[in-house]
């Protein structure tokens, strides 16, 4: 217990009384002091008493609405005290919000000898990730003589966690692949380090190629096969226009797709693959770095994609456009029919004057028109600009999302020519919509029209469609188609 | 602190009834053992203590009866005194729940700290006494916070205490655990 100025000019009352006593010999004054000290010692003894049973009687308990947050999320907080009778003593109990934690107001209560119970609330914001323990709430009593603190009360834990990707999905129609990119083999014979087979010597071979140990050991020539190396050139076009800003703040299209590319970057650098990176905002290319292997090169494709944000929809009505595309595509998306089949079937009418082919010939010239706004595209742009020089041998991966299907399957269609491969890397936009999962029944239609566009592109040859998501609103939409189609079956 | 009570009634307005009959007994006392002088004294005591309170009372009776024996004060008068006195620390307890302890405090102590007092300036001097009473109350003082934050565990454990708390200063706030 912490004497207070009261109790200290008590105190000094004494010892001037005592000082008295000797400055004038009068031992009565001692009895004055040791009465004045008496008092001290009693007051002493009965707050001890007070407090003890202050102490025994409070219930004190903070609390968090929720024990589990995102960073700069805001959380009321609750301390509450009642004391099962009334106390003498002033109480003044002070929370023990966690450094890391934010509050406008401080969450403290007091407890005056009328009051036995009281609650407060206030909003605490948590900007810090990581496991917050509360410290017990401080109990301070006072009688205005003598002070103590003591700690009391629950502690609970509050854990925050960082604003992101965290289980990042990729596979096909919700089942994980377990390896997106990986070792690849050349699958043909040439030269390497990697012993293939031996066969024996032909007309034509070269005399270095023999291998002379196999040779002697078998008495006739023999030559040894290696496995052929190949250099697995690897251009990444990211999309990050302003479609892929759809998502809560850290968790959007693009930061999912930024991970994936990051991994896929890392791959390829490990492997010693030539890796070149595309990025593509609205107004078109935002940066070019073509294939190579140099670490700088590396370095400045993870610096690129670190500092990839979207860019800002020129059109300047974005989200009624995407909507109105997104209401617009479906039948395109069904059909597959694209501009290329359009006038493919135009050329396929000739110059027939039946009723049948004039009736076509304007529905196919229209869909041409439709091709001049695909080739404006900035994808497609990026990917017809890349693919223009010598693209042989170059696997080309897709970042960007289901908003515009059609242009997607014309972008694919052109990296996949010359007989190269295509990873196409998507975002369902209806997984990262932050009230997407609002009506889970339109959310699950929304996912299986995207698991059609990616089953359609996945149907090309030398071409792989995956999908991007965050795990647990994938699990969420997947279990209630699955519900529904028990539903269904019952 | 939103409300600072203070238990001593005399300050806090409530005038319990006790205490102005230990009052008015002291004021009697004092008059009888030293007449005009003693009756003024008693009546200073009771004016200091509805104004500051208890202690402060005390204090001004003494101050005042000391006037009263210029020529010192025998053991008797001076036990009479006190005894008057002590009736009103012990009327300032007589109302609480636990009377019979609180009793007990007051005497053990009143005659602990003036009998001390009496007997060393008696036997020694009086500047000895006043160096010993003051000592004595800080102790038992002291004594009773040690007490009290024993019985209240506010004392950490040795066990509690890491072994490597003093190594590990400059390590993160044991409440942000990343």
């Amino acid at each position: 217990m912490k004497p207070t100025r009261r109790l200290w000019a008590v105190a000094a009352l004494a010892a001037f009384l005592a000082g008295v006593a000797v400055v004038t010999a009068r031992p009565l004054l001692l009895g004055g002091a040791g009465l004045v000290g008496s008092w001290i010692v009693t007051r002493q003894y009965r707050f001890y008493r007070t407090l003890e049973e202050t102490v025994d009687a409070l219930a004190i308990e903070q609390s968090a609405a929720r024990a589990g947050v995102r960073t700069g999320e805001t959380v009321p907080v609750t301390l509450s005290a009642r004391l099962a009778a009334p106390s003498p003593l002033a109480v003044a109990i002070e929370g023990g919000l966690p450094t890391a934690a934010a509050a406008d107001d401080s969450l403290s209560l007091s407890l005056d000898p009328t009051t036995s119970a009281t609650t407060r609330t206030v909003d605490v914001t948590w900007p810090t990730a990581g496991h917050h323990r509360f410290d017990e709430p401080t109990v301070t009593a006072t009688d205005g003589f003598l002070r103590e603190t003591v700690s009391l009360g629950t502690a609970p834990t509050v854990t925050v966690e960082p604003r992101g990707p965290r289980t990042i999905h990729v596979g096909e129609g919700g089942d994980r692949i377990t390896m997106a990119y990986g070792e690849h083999e050349a699958g043909r014979l040439g030269s390497g380090i990697e012993p293939a087979e031996l066969r024996e010597y032909m007309p034509g071979d070269t005399a270095d190629r023999i291998d002379w140990k196999a040779t002697a050991r078998l008495s006739t020539p023999h030559v040894r096969e290696y496995e052929a190396e190949t250099d697995r050139r690897t251009l990444l076009i990211v999309d990050h226009r302003a479609s892929l800003a759809t998502g809560r703040p850290d968790e959007t299209e693009l930061d999912y797709l930024r991970e994936v590319a990051l991994a896929t970057a890392a791959s390829a650098h490990r492997l010693g693959d030539p890796v070149g990176l595309r990025t593509v905002g609205d107004e078109g290319i935002t940066f070019r770095l073509d294939p190579t292997t140099t670490p700088v090169a590396y370095d400045r494709i993870r610096r690129r994609l670190l500092d990839l944000e979207p860019t800002a929809d020129p059109s300047a009505a974005d989200e009624i456009g995407r909507e109105s595309r997104r209401r617009r595509t479906p039948p395109l998306r069904s059909s597959g029919f694209t501009a290329a089949d359009a006038r493919a079937k135009r050329i396929g009418l000739g110059d027939d004057d039946d009723r049948f082919a004039a009736t076509l010939r304007p529905f196919y010239a229209a869909r041409e028109g439709y091709r001049e706004r695909i080739e404006s595209d900035p994808l497609y742009g990026t990917v017809r600009r890349a693919h223009s020089g010598n693209t042989e041998g170059l696997w080309t991966i897709l970042f960007t999302d289901d908003s515009r299907p059609a242009e997607l399957r014309e972008t694919v269609k052109l990296a996949r020519g010359n007989g190269n491969s295509v990873l196409v890397l998507l975002a369902p936009t209806v997984l990262y919509e932050p009230d997407g999962l609002a009506d889970v029944e339109d959310a699950y239609d929304r996912y299986v029209e995207f698991e059609d566009l990616r089953r359609d592109l996945a149907r090309m040859s030398r071409v792989t469609a995956l999908e991007v998501g965050p795990q647990d609103r994938l699990s969420t939409v997947l279990s209630d188609g699955r519900a529904r189609a028990r539903g269904e079956r019952a | 602190m939103s409300a600072t009570p203070t238990a001593d009634p005399a300050t806090r307005g409530d005038r319990p009834r006790s205490t102005i009959g230990a009052l008015a007994v002291l004021t009697a006392a004092l008059a009888l053992l030293a007449g005009p002088i003693g009756a003024v004294a008693g009546l200073a005591t009771a004016l200091t203590w509805y104004g500051l309170g208890t202690p402060y009372a005390l204090a001004a009776g003494h101050v005042v009866l000391a006037a009263a024996f210029p020529e010192g004060i025998g053991l008797e008068t001076f036990l009479l005194v006190e005894l008057a006195f002590v009736a009103v620390l012990l009327a300032a307890v007589v109302r609480t729940p636990t009377v019979l302890r609180d009793a007990v405090v007051v005497l053990a102590s009143a005659i602990a700290f003036v009998g001390t007092g009496w007997i060393v300036a008696d036997s020694r001097s009086v500047w000895i006494a006043a160096g010993t009473l003051p000592l004595l109350v800080a102790l038992a003082a002291y004594a009773l916070h040690r007490y009290e934050l024993v019985s209240l565990g506010l004392v950490p454990d040795a066990a509690d205490t890491p072994p490597d708390a003093n190594v590990d200063a400059d390590a993160d706030s044991p409440t942000h655990e990343q």
